[in-house]
């Protein structure tokens, strides 16, 4: 089952994403339409940058399979798919009370004011990919399935290791 | 403006009920700790759709644009509100109709908020709580991910 | 609108040091937060929002009260200080000086505790001491070996610029819940937090590791520690050569402690150990905070210099985001310790074992033959008492019978005086045992520095009237001198300061008007246009050849161990909702009704085991005595030890008198004993 992955050692801070996602949660689905809208469409990614390390991370939600945003939702307007996982918000059932935004480790469940109700990322049920990870142009974002992702961190680290060896031993 | 609430950050040490006994003669908010764990702020979270308001059958209890306000002289004491509220932040006071957090109107910010050693209660917009925790998350994250990719911390 | 006034203050509680403003408005004082303070910026804690409410409370001393047959009768002020004048002078002719003990306070200004023991000391005895005997006295003498001077190294807020901060025997989060902000900010920026502690605390819930161990297993974790360092080559190299001495004797010292033995000695994984001393060693600035979990131990002072050892080996100290903390207990210990209020420091720390330096100050006070050598501890003198030895007490602000350790044989000890005068906010049972109480103004009803546990001097100006007759303890003081015959010519507490300037060095350049700034100022303060040190050993340290010394330690199991009839170990410390022993917090409605009674913590193992159910009233025993209290069954300690908080009476009835041969602070934190259901109900 595939979901969205970081490598923030790729990401530039571009914000690529955030206007992907935005653009993606639009009525309009098109950039110059988003930006006319009222009320604003509003991105559920965001890229946060950490001047300690100098490294830009891309937030967001993890669907974690054990969500805490889900078990402390007291309408259950939040709820998770059992199989796929993904963390869906139902708008109608919604009080907007917060307390879902409080407990999310990673503070991924935005506000929507006009709407009064949480948003958060719904891995774009209309798409094949993300618009995030679509629109990243570093790679820090993928969609892939956990395995294959390590799987494939394993290839390149295994690149890397191979090339030291031959260059040790052409030398 | 509302009071939010960043769990991690609580060390269960009363401030702030104190504080809040302190300004209202009763504390309006509680903090309970779960299995030795980890603690709690319990208090109104001036629900954008509030139940207490909607229940209400006197309107003593009024939707507002970012807080749910009380009226005493409309008050019954019918309790409704306190069986409605999911948070069993709102209930029959002993010094006043019904005690419920009014994000004290009558200061600048409100005193658990100012007390909390801790700053596990958030004045601000509904975002600035989440804003916080995802600061958090991300300097974690780029420290790990700096550490392996041998930059260390600059 | 009625006038209202703002008038700032400092919290009365611990050593924090945290301000805030009172509100004077005609239906009564209020607490408002005073939001650029530096160390807690408006924040406050349970306690400190409660303390208002102690100032006019019912129980206060409002009369000088005398002991008679009848029990308490009223007296005047003028009637009680001659009698105590002439129990001094006639103690003096039949016993000599030294028959005469001191006690002064944690909770009075610099400048009364400066006058209390120059009062003491001029009339010749050497017997002054204070409360720093029962919290932090191991610290003064392991760091000033380490560093040449016992204090907090680096100021709170620098927490927040720690990569690692590594708590060791604290419970911050709960005792001194300010400092939990600094080091959620320290986590906020990504740094750690590393907690050794045997119990489940808030302050392990912040904890990235948490290292339960073994009580009073300290000296062996950080042996372990520093034998990680030293094997993965992780020690600052630079500092040590440059700036440390005693390195070779640690590395040979430590190198027994290898992980499987110390993993065995402290009950925890050796990966732990390991990871607790990469973190510490390998983060770019790393932080020790410690407190009663490491000194109130019978080897207190190894504890103490086994915490300075790994920061000298490691070179984290001298510079921001590093340092060593330990926390102290109450709001002016840090400068009754200053002020000389110590068995074996003149002001100043100059060590009463040293003529030459006591002469400076006998010339600074214009007087002769002050007495040198150590004078009786706090500790030795209800001892002293019941061997005769000591014949009159005078106690400013302490409630030593509660606080003492073993306590029902410090009472038997003290009934053994002559006279016994007590002067106090409260009828305290040390007071109720007194033959003369005096009536004291509680810290927001008179003015003076207060010194916090980061070294900073803070004036506070009046805001009450005390209630009925009590007084300040400094007018007390004067006028006693003056009826003594002592030449105390001081028309205040700035002029008290103003000598003390002269005789304290790192006080010269403190004035009043420094003091009241918000913040105060950070001692060392040499000269009046000096800004202060808030971090110090950032040059060299003020030990000989500005060398730190790394003083290597042997593990010492606690001098207490389980057997077949005390098959328990008991520990004692402090919860969030009361301080000390309570005089104070067990008088605030607002505290009491959260945490009304004394408690004790049981594992759920030892519950099923002693048949204990939550709730329950239980009796628990040691060799010195027995108290009932209520059961909390709870896994936050580990089987085999219970817990007990100290702010009840009940509580120091039961722990060890066995004290460290250096710093004499008794052992409070480890007692071997038995719990047991209550008879009959």
């Amino acid at each position: 089952m595939k979901e969205i992955l970081i490598r923030p050692e790729r990401c530039m801070g571009c914000r690529s994403c955030e206007i992907a996602c935005t653009v993606e949660h639009s009525r309009s689905k098109s950039l110059f339409g988003a930006v006319a809208e009222k009320p604003l469409p509003k991105k559920r990614i965001y890229v946060e940058f950490v001047p300690e390390c100098a490294i830009s991370v891309p937030m967001v939600c993890h669907h974690c399979e054990d969500a805490s945003c889900v078990s402390v939702c007291p309408t259950g307007a939040l709820s998770q798919d059992e199989i796929v996982r993904v963390v869906t918000h139902d708008l109608e059932a919604c009080i907007g009370c917060w307390t879902c935004a409080s407990v999310c480790n990673y503070g991924v469940i935005g506000r929507n004011k006009d709407q009064r109700v949480a948003i958060k990322c719904d891995w774009c049920p209309d798409r094949e990919v993300p618009a995030c990870v679509s629109a990243c142009p570093t790679g820090a974002l993928v969609y892939k399935d956990v395995d294959e992702f390590s799987g494939s961190k394993r290839a390149v680290a295994a690149l890397k290791l191979a090339q030291g060896v031959t260059a040790g031993e052409s030398r | 403006m509302e009071v939010y609430v960043d769990i991690d950050r609580c060390i269960y040490c009363h401030a702030c009920e104190v504080a809040c006994e302190r300004v209202h003669g009763e504390a309006r908010i509680s903090v309970g700790a779960v299995e030795e764990r980890a603690s709690v702020p319990l208090f109104c979270h001036q629900c954008d759709v509030a139940p207490c308001a909607l229940a209400c059958p006197a309107g003593a209890l009024v939707q507002g644009e970012a807080a749910v306000s009380f009226e005493a002289e409309k008050c019954t004491r019918c309790g409704l509100c306190a069986i409605s509220c999911p948070f069993g932040a709102v209930y029959i006071g002993e010094t006043a109709p019904l005690q419920k957090c009014d994000l004290c109107s009558e200061r600048e910010a409100p005193a658990c908020v100012l007390t909390c050693p801790t700053e596990a209660l958030i004045w601000g917009d509904g975002e600035d709580g989440a804003k916080r925790l995802r600061r958090r998350a991300a300097a974690r994250m780029a420290q790990s991910c700096a550490e392996a990719i041998g930059r260390g911390r600059i | 609108m009625a006038e209202e006034k703002l008038v700032p203050t400092v919290c009365p509680y611990c050593a924090l040091g945290c301000g805030f403003y009172i509100k004077l408005k005609e239906d009564g004082p209020e607490i408002e937060y005073m939001l650029d303070h530096p160390t807690n910026e408006g924040s406050l804690c349970a306690k400190g929002n409660a303390s208002l409410e102690v100032i006019n409370h019912p129980d206060r001393l409002r009369h000088p009260l005398k002991k008679t047959e009848g029990g308490w009768s009223r007296i005047t002020w003028d009637e009680a200080l001659s009698i105590v004048a002439g129990k001094i002078e006639e103690t003096i002719k039949r016993h000599g000086p030294d028959a005469l003990g001191f006690l002064g306070s944690a909770k009075s200004t610099n400048e009364e505790n400066y006058l209390f023991q120059k009062m003491a000391r001029t009339l010749g005895s050497k017997n002054v001491d204070c409360c720093a005997r029962r919290c932090h006295s191991p610290t003064i003498p392991a760091l000033k070996r380490a560093f040449g001077s016992a204090c907090m190294t680096n100021p709170i807020p620098d927490l927040a610029n720690s990569d690692c901060i590594f708590v060791i025997g604290s419970n911050f989060a709960e005792n001194h819940p300010i400092v939990a902000r600094w080091a959620m900010r320290t986590k906020d920026r990504g740094g750690r937090i590393v907690v050794a502690d045997p119990r489940l605390t808030p302050t392990t819930w912040l904890a990235d590791l948490h290292l339960q161990i073994r009580l009073g297993t300290d000296v062996a974790l950080l042996n372990g520690m520093m034998k990680v360092i030293i094997d993965e080559g992780l020690w600052d190299r630079k500092f040590v050569a440059e700036r440390t001495t005693g390195f070779e004797e640690l590395a040979e010292k430590v190198s027994g402690y290898t992980l499987e033995k110390v993993s065995e000695i402290i009950d925890a994984p050796p990966e732990a150990i390991v990871k607790a001393a990469r973190v510490y060693a390998k983060s770019p600035s790393s932080a020790i905070v410690y407190s009663m979990g490491i000194t109130q131990h019978s080897h207190g002072t190894n504890n103490v210099s086994a915490c300075a050892d790994l920061a000298l080996l490691c070179g984290q100290l001298g510079r921001s985001g590093a340092g060593l903390y330990p926390l102290r207990g109450q709001n002016n210990v840090q400068g009754a310790c200053d002020m000389g209020v110590l068995a074996d420091f003149y002001p100043g720390s100059v060590s009463v074992h040293d003529p030459g330096a006591i002469r400076f100050i006998e010339e600074a006070w214009g007087t002769s033959a002050l007495p040198i050598g150590m004078g009786m501890t706090a500790e030795a003198m209800p001892v002293a008492a019941a061997a005769g030895d000591l014949r009159f007490l005078y106690i400013m602000g302490e409630d030593l019978v509660n606080s003492d350790s073993s306590s029902s044989r410090g009472r038997r000890e003290l009934e053994n005086l002559d006279f016994m005068v007590v002067q106090d906010i409260f009828m305290t049972d040390t007071a109720e045992m007194a033959d003369l109480v005096l009536p004291a103004a509680a810290w927001a009803e008179k003015e003076g520095t207060f010194t916090s546990s980061e070294r900073r001097v803070q004036w506070i100006p009046r805001a009450f009237d005390p209630p009925g007759e009590a007084r300040s303890d400094l007018s007390t003081i004067l006028k006693l001198a003056s009826l003594l015959g002592l030449d105390f010519d001081y028309a205040g507490p700035e002029d008290v300061l103003t000598e003390i300037g002269r005789v304290v060095s790192s006080y010269a350049g403190i004035s009043k008007e420094r003091a009241e700034e918000r913040g105060g100022v950070i001692w060392p303060c040499p000269h009046p246009e000096h800004p202060g040190t808030p971090i110090l050993h950032q040059e060299g340290f003020s030990a000989p050849e500005g060398r730190g010394r790394i003083v290597p330690m042997e593990y010492l199991p606690p001098a207490e161990e389980t057997s077949l009839d005390y098959p328990l170990l008991l520990t004692t410390g402090r919860v969030a909702l009361h301080h000390n022993a309570g005089s104070m917090t067990r008088r605030s409605f607002s505290l009491m009704k959260r945490s009304p009674e004394l408690f004790v913590e049981v594992n759920p193992q030892d519950a099923d085991r002693w048949s204990v159910i939550d709730g329950d009233l239980v009796e628990v025993e040691t060799r010195r005595g027995e108290a009932w209290a209520r059961a909390r069954v709870t896994p936050r300690q580990e089987e085999g030890v219970i817990f007990m908080p100290f702010h009840f009476p009940e509580t120091n009835l039961l722990t060890s008198d066995v004290i460290d041969p250096e710093a004499r602070i008794p052992e409070f934190k480890v007692a071997a004993c038995r719990i047991g259901k209550m008879k009959g109900v």
